[in-house]
């Protein structure tokens, strides 16, 4: 290997990781705006209920005695969970209110001023359930060992993510184009009105597409806990990333959003490589370049086709 | 009753010019009360035109951290500081808004927020020239060659700042009642109306948007040196959403609703902080979605509701 | 008409002195001395806000039951510093009205940005943590205190003690928290490795921002560079996510790794703490094995394994309570200077200035630039049957003379960038204790 190719293959390979991560949020994100229309600000705060949880969840099972392995099966559960608990309440208790209003600027005003609020409520509970201290529970990275790639050490748990994410693309899709119930959220998607008349219960699409956004965010925050410092503040930041990663890909697109997401997460680590001071702006600065030049995205046409 | 409420307005500047001497203490809170309250105003503008920016808190930034700069070059002349912070700020609306008023709805908001996390990182990783995540000291001493105390600062940042926001509500009013101000209101739902009377719905839109950069950079400006530091949280983007919720909670429909806003929120805050240490945000957040769901005209929609009536009382 | 006048006068008279401030008149002795102290409750910086706040309540307890200062007791209130320095020079203001001093900080980001706050409103401030160089470097401050080294004399015994452990080291690395004290304590490890051995070669500094809490890519990129050492000064949460990930990308195993806040590493979640780790105690260690049998540290250590039900490890509990002995040492001799009379604040600002104070582990001089001198602890890391984290051995002790960038240094990089590889000759040979 070249002294450049190395450092290359390193940082390809730490971006696909963060990509995974960064891809379960924004397409979560992503699926709530193209089926409900909702830009949902609150998302983040779904990403850090699910990390949480999936801290707690391993206390309890140090506590327990129970075998270590057991956590991997409590992260998808953690995340499952919060998504059910969360999601329907949110929708249908604290958002449905808003597809009444007829202005289509007031509604999104409405609706951004709405789920901001409820991301503040989230917040605070987040520190009224766990307090204020992070967690650490790394275990989880340690569990399945390392594979020496090029030399280099890699976690297999992070190589792991990236098979987690590839599978959730491959449902999402299947989910989406082989089942009834996919074909209602695509045609609501498409246009509600018309659904509605054509008997698709619309209101229960509705839910059942929140609650999966919901769940998929939970489970990138589950997935995330081992990897990071699960901290209050951690969702304020993981939904302006997954806001640059929808604005990207262009709201409501699945294949887009995993496109920007592996754009996003291979330039930051590519930057951390090369040129570290830039590793963060990087998002946000190919954020703006796309809004400026494509502000529908790079794969979503001017008169949007969602989803 | 015009002249009733115009008196009223006379007594709540009057009355708030005396606080400082009633309660010494309070000086730095009010202070930062009228700080947030000229980038509420700055929010509210955008409002008018229907647009929510979430990253106005890169004006603010901008005009704090102009401060920190000038306070080294211009031996820390506080008028001349608030003024070049402010323009500063709005010549940075200018740049940015050629490009912004292009868009509306979500993509507005969501390109405001792209800038200011564009500007947050940077001032974040720029270690050598914006002191990274530790920031700036803001230091201004004096005005006009005078080299002041401390507590004469404090005294003369408070008038400033309330000569300022009066002035800024002042001309905000009278422009939203000339015919660029009427413009504005109308691009909210009839923009192409706007255009068939032959006003560029652009232009109107980027006057509006360098103004409302200026008063949030004034804004910011006051801030920083009220404190005496400046940070990048200061352009993150729950600061920009802190703006939006003043402005909301004041309501759009007049200038002094920001002013109010900004006024609820600070006193919300401090309050939360003594006696619900972790769960203002929760308070918060549930009173912007109480506003939103129930009363979205905000508090100024109550008090002009108020007036109304008791308008309506009298014939 | 004339006797109006006059009482008209003395009338302005006396309320101008009720008005005059606290200074000019005769201190009456307060009922309590007020005290504020600031440290992490919440967010990252919380893991050694805990432990520090025990300590300080232990203490302050100690002090009060021993009849308080010539009487008085002090009365603390606990602050959050996490918020940033915008915050916290906010709450500074609002301190500084009910605190007769204030005392603590942890983050020299708050340190600089409270510095002149506390000079312009008068308060006898002592900043027990943080360890940023540039805080007195160019300011002759009259209110600010410090009781912690500056981090260039923690940067320097880490260089001595790599460069006597592995003489034939050719290169280093770096992984700093993207803020003034990791970037000061990078800039004076790297200036003083550069000083001790020209032939060491500086690789990548990296930078992650404070508090962020996720290395993996940064891991990665330091071994995919594989020099023979990596150093880190994190601290806080961020250093128990650190070795957490860098123990499971193996990265211990592959380099020798320095901590120079290393022994707080036993704290919270980081048992993954492997053996061998070169670690700093950033002068305050009270697990220290050669200290563990002394008296009164024993005494301490038991305190407060009963109070708070675990040991007091890293550095945190005792910076504080160093912090808290030297404002009970302060206000004791200024109160003999001012003839047994309660001093003023100003008094009591110019007994701290060449105080000397016995601290548990030996003797702090809080020397004329208001910076006080101690010495320094670098180790193994090592975990031993007796405790459930690892303490450390093979330990030099540097003496504060060695390491202590000398009174009115005005750049500690150039200070540290003038000395000579001879100085490693003075380094004493490490020691072994038996636990």
């Amino acid at each position: 290997m070249t002294a450049i190719a190395g450092p290359l293959l390193s940082a390809t390979i730490n971006g696909v990781t963060y990509g995974a991560t960064l891809f379960l949020v924004a397409v979560g994100l992503s699926l709530i705006f193209g089926v409900l229309r909702v830009l949902n600000v609150a998302h983040g705060s779904f990403y850090a209920l699910g990390a949480f949880t999936a801290a707690s969840a391993w206390l309890l099972i140090s506590a327990l005695g129970w075998p270590p392995l057991c956590i991997y099966p409590a992260l998808v559960i953690s995340a499952l969970v919060v998504g059910v608990a969360v999601g329907p309440v949110v929708e249908r208790g604290l958002l449905r209110w808003t597809f009444g209003i007829e202005a289509e600027a007031a509604r999104e005003n409405a609706q951004l001023l709405a789920t901001y609020a409820i991301f503040l409520m989230l917040e605070d509970a987040q520190k009224l359930i766990w307090g204020g201290q992070p967690y650490y529970s790394g275990s989880a990275l340690r569990l399945l060992g390392i594979t020496r790639i090029n030399g280099i050490p890699y976690t297999n748990y992070q190589l792991l993510l990236i098979l987690v994410a590839v599978l959730v693309l491959i449902a999402l899709r299947i989910l989406l184009r082989g089942t009834k119930m996919g074909k209602f959220v695509l045609a609501v998607a498409e246009d509600p009105e018309v659904s509605s008349a054509m008997g698709i219960p619309v209101a229960r699409i509705y839910t059942v597409a929140f609650t999966v956004g919901a769940i998929l965010a939970a489970l990138g925050g589950a997935l995330a806990s081992p990897t990071i410092g699960v901290n209050t503040g951690i969702g304020s930041e993981m939904i302006v990333l997954s806001f640059a990663v929808v604005a990207i890909a262009g709201l409501g697109q699945i294949e887009g959003a995993a496109v920007a997401a592996l754009v996003i997460g291979v330039g930051h680590s590519i930057a951390v490589f090369f040129f570290p001071a830039l590793s963060s702006v990087i998002p946000y600065a190919t954020m703006l370049l796309v809004l400026v030049f494509k502000p529908y995205g790079l794969f979503a046409a001017a008169q949007v086709r969602r989803i | 009753m015009r002249a009733v409420r115009s008196l009223l307005w006379l007594a709540v500047v009057g009355g708030y010019a005396v606080l400082p001497w009633l309660a010494p203490s309070l000086t730095y809170q009010l202070t930062i009360v009228l700080a947030l309250g000229l980038a509420a105003l700055a929010v509210s503008l955008m409002l008018q035109a229907g647009l929510i920016s979430f990253g106005h808190a890169l004006f603010y930034a901008a005009g704090a951290y102009a401060a920190a700069y000038l306070g080294r070059l211009t031996g820390a002349h506080v008028v001349i500081t608030l003024l070049l912070s402010s323009l500063s700020a709005a010549l940075l609306a200018l740049i940015a808004g050629l490009l912004i008023v292009r868009y509306r709805g979500i993509f507005f908001a969501m390109l405001n927020l792209a800038l200011s996390m564009v500007a947050y990182t940077l001032l974040l990783k720029l270690y050598n020239v914006t002191g990274g995540s530790d920031g700036l000291v803001v230091s201004a001493t004096g005005v006009a060659g005078y080299a002041m105390g401390p507590t004469g600062l404090a005294d003369l940042l408070f008038y400033l700042a309330l000569a300022a926001a009066v002035l800024a509500a002042w001309f905000v009013r009278v422009y939203l009642r000339s015919p660029a101000g009427w413009a504005l209101g109308a691009i909210q739902d009839r923009e192409i109306r706007v255009e068939y009377l032959g006003v560029s719905a652009r232009r109107v839109l980027l006057v509006a948007y360098v103004l409302s950069g200026g008063l949030a950079g004034l804004g910011g400006a006051i801030a920083g040196i009220a404190v005496g530091h400046v940070a990048p949280d200061s352009a993150y983007w729950t600061t920009s959403a802190g703006f939006v919720v003043m402005a909301v909670l004041g309501g759009g429909g007049d200038v002094f609703g920001a002013f109010a806003g900004a006024a609820l929120y600070e006193m919300l805050s401090v309050f939360a902080a003594q006696y619900l240490s972790s769960s203002w945000e929760l308070l918060l957040g549930v009173i912007i979605f109480v506003i939103v769901r129930f009363a979205p005209s905000g508090l100024w929609g109550f008090y002009d509701g108020l007036w109304r009536r008791m308008a309506a009382g009298e014939r | 008409m004339k006797m109006k006048q006059s009482r008209w006068i003395w009338g302005l008279l006396s309320l101008a002195f009720l008005l005059l401030p606290g200074s000019a008149m005769a201190q009456a002795k307060p009922k309590a001395l007020h005290v504020a102290i600031i440290t992490f409750f919440s967010g990252s910086g919380a893991v050694v806000g805990g432990p520090s706040v025990n300590a300080a309540k232990l203490t302050i307890d100690q002090i009060n039951k021993a009849g308080g200062i010539d009487g008085v007791p002090i009365k603390a209130i606990y602050v959050d510093e996490s918020g940033g320095p915008t915050k916290n020079v906010a709450e500074y203001r609002q301190l500084a009205t009910k605190s007769d001093v204030i005392l603590g900080y942890v983050s020299s980001a708050d340190c600089l940005a409270v510095a002149p706050v506390a000079e312009q409103l008068k308060i006898p401030t002592i900043f027990s943590d943080c360890t940023t160089d540039a805080l007195f470097e160019g300011h002759h401050y009259k209110w600010v205190f410090r009781t912690q080294p500056p981090a260039s004399a923690n940067a320097l015994a880490m260089a001595l003690y790599i460069l006597k452990m592995h003489p034939h080291l050719k290169s280093i690395a770096g992984l700093n928290q993207d803020y003034a004290f990791g970037r000061d304590q990078w800039t004076a490890f790297s200036t003083a490795m550069k000083a001790l051995d020209p032939g060491v070669k500086v690789g990548s500094a990296l930078f992650a921002r404070l508090f962020s809490g996720s290395y993996t890519s940064d891991i990665s990129r330091l071994q995919s560079e594989k020099p023979d050492l990596v150093y880190s000064s994190f601290w806080g949460g961020d250093l128990v996510a650190f070795i957490q990930q860098a123990n499971a990308q193996d990265l211990f195993g592959q380099t020798q790794v320095a901590l120079s806040i290393g022994t707080q590493g036993g704290l919270q979640g980081a048992k993954a703490m492997p053996n061998g780790v070169i670690v700093g105690s950033e002068h305050s260690y009270l697990m220290h094995p050669g200290a563990i049998h002394n008296r009164r540290v024993k005494g301490f250590i038991n305190a407060y394994k009963k109070r708070f039900g675990q040991y007091p490890i890293s550095t945190y509990p005792y910076t504080l309570r160093r912090a808290l002995i030297a404002l009970r040492d302060g206000y004791d001799k200024a109160i003999k200077d001012n003839g047994g009379k309660w001093p003023s604040a100003a008094q009591f600002a110019t007994a701290l200035e060449g105080l000397k104070v016995r601290t548990l582990m030996g003797t702090m001089v809080i020397r004329k630039d208001h910076q006080a001198t101690y010495h320094e602890m670098i180790g193994l890391s090592e975990h031993v049957p007796q405790y459930p984290f690892a303490v450390f051995n093979k330990i030099i002790t540097f003496p504060a003379s060695m390491i202590m960038p000398p009174e009115g240094t005005a750049n500690a990089d150039a200070w540290l960038r003038s000395l000579k590889p001879s100085l490693l000759a003075e380094v004493p040979a490490p020691k072994v204790y038996g636990h």
